[in-house]
């Protein structure tokens, strides 16, 4: 097998596999896409909503969210809380809360993309009865982010494109591989984290099988 | 008189009011550009625009395209 990086950007990678049967590859496609963990929002406390959105969205907003991972902290149970505390403007007008505004418990942990519009907090202005009031929106909220993977739910998921496809090259045939990231981690990583995933399931087969024999 | 509940899924009103956060075909963050994008698309071409905020797929082109930004629009009906 020959590897050769034709590309490799802050959010995209391109390689080209030579010698390499195709089965491989898709192993190695599979093996990021489900199998790579990552951290991301997995639980929320709201202890106020009065703004536009349910409950529900909100957390699917928040879930989507991809948080900077660092593979070394890797710890299946671990939690990280995270909150995000917004209201509106005192006068008539509006805020809009951004995924920078979540704040994590663990310095480390925080919005891989910083300008995530998350909810836009509106405030009206109203006339009852002659008096001017205005009507403001508030979220608070504690968010519990988890390690998971794409397997589970695509919010878990280290990678969006991630294929191959065949390219020749006058008589050289290779596999050309496009991986793009979510910025939850480094590409780089995801590929090296999925190659290694793939040993170590090879080396628990040659145990099992060790002890049958 | 008898409601008929709409036929379009509950999950899919909230991304009416607001731009989704990722592509619903790839996974690709897109709404970080939606500041950017609407704000530009008041003078310059949508498919410029795009071009420049390195929106290169298509599956990606067109949550921007078909979006109808409407949280505006129900705040007073809260």
């Amino acid at each position: 097998m020959e590897v050769k990086i034709v590309d490799r950007g802050e959010k995209e990678v391109l390689i080209a596999l030579s010698d390499v049967k195709v089965r491989f590859a898709n192993a190695l496609r599979r093996v990021m896409i489900a199998e790579v963990p990552t951290l991301a929002i997995d639980e929320l406390a709201i202890r106020e909503n009065t703004s536009l959105l349910y409950d529900e969205q909100l957390a699917l907003r928040l879930a989507l969210v991809p948080l900077k991972t660092d593979l070394k902290d890797y710890k299946e149970d671990e939690q990280i809380t995270l909150t995000l505390k917004a209201t509106s403007p005192e006068k008539a007008g509006h805020t809009m809360v951004y995924s920078k505004e979540l704040i994590a418990s663990d310095p480390k942990v925080e919005a891989a993309s910083e300008n995530i519009p998350i909810v836009k907090l509106i405030s009206t202005e109203r006339e009852i009865g002659g008096i001017k009031t205005v009507a403001r929106q508030k979220i608070a909220l504690d968010a519990i982010a988890r390690w998971g993977i794409g397997r589970e739910h695509a919010k878990w998921q280290p990678v969006t494109i991630c294929s191959y496809r065949n390219e020749s090259d006058g008589d050289e045939r290779s596999l050309l591989f496009t991986v793009e990231g979510d910025g939850s981690l480094p590409v780089d990583e995801i590929i090296l984290e999925a190659a290694r995933i793939m040993q170590e399931k090879c080396e628990r087969m040659v145990e099992a099988l060790k002890e049958l024999s | 008189m008898q409601r008929v509940q709409g036929q379009r899924g509950r999950s899919l009103i909230g991304d009416r009011v607001m731009i989704p956060v990722r592509c619903y075909t790839c996974g690709r963050i897109i709404s970080d550009v939606w500041d950017v994008y609407k704000e530009r698309t008041k003078q310059e071409d949508p498919g410029q625009v795009l071009d420049d905020l390195d929106v290169k797929r298509y599956c990606c082109r067109r949550m921007f395209l078909a979006h109808a930004e409407l949280i505006d629009e129900i705040a007073p009906y809260e």
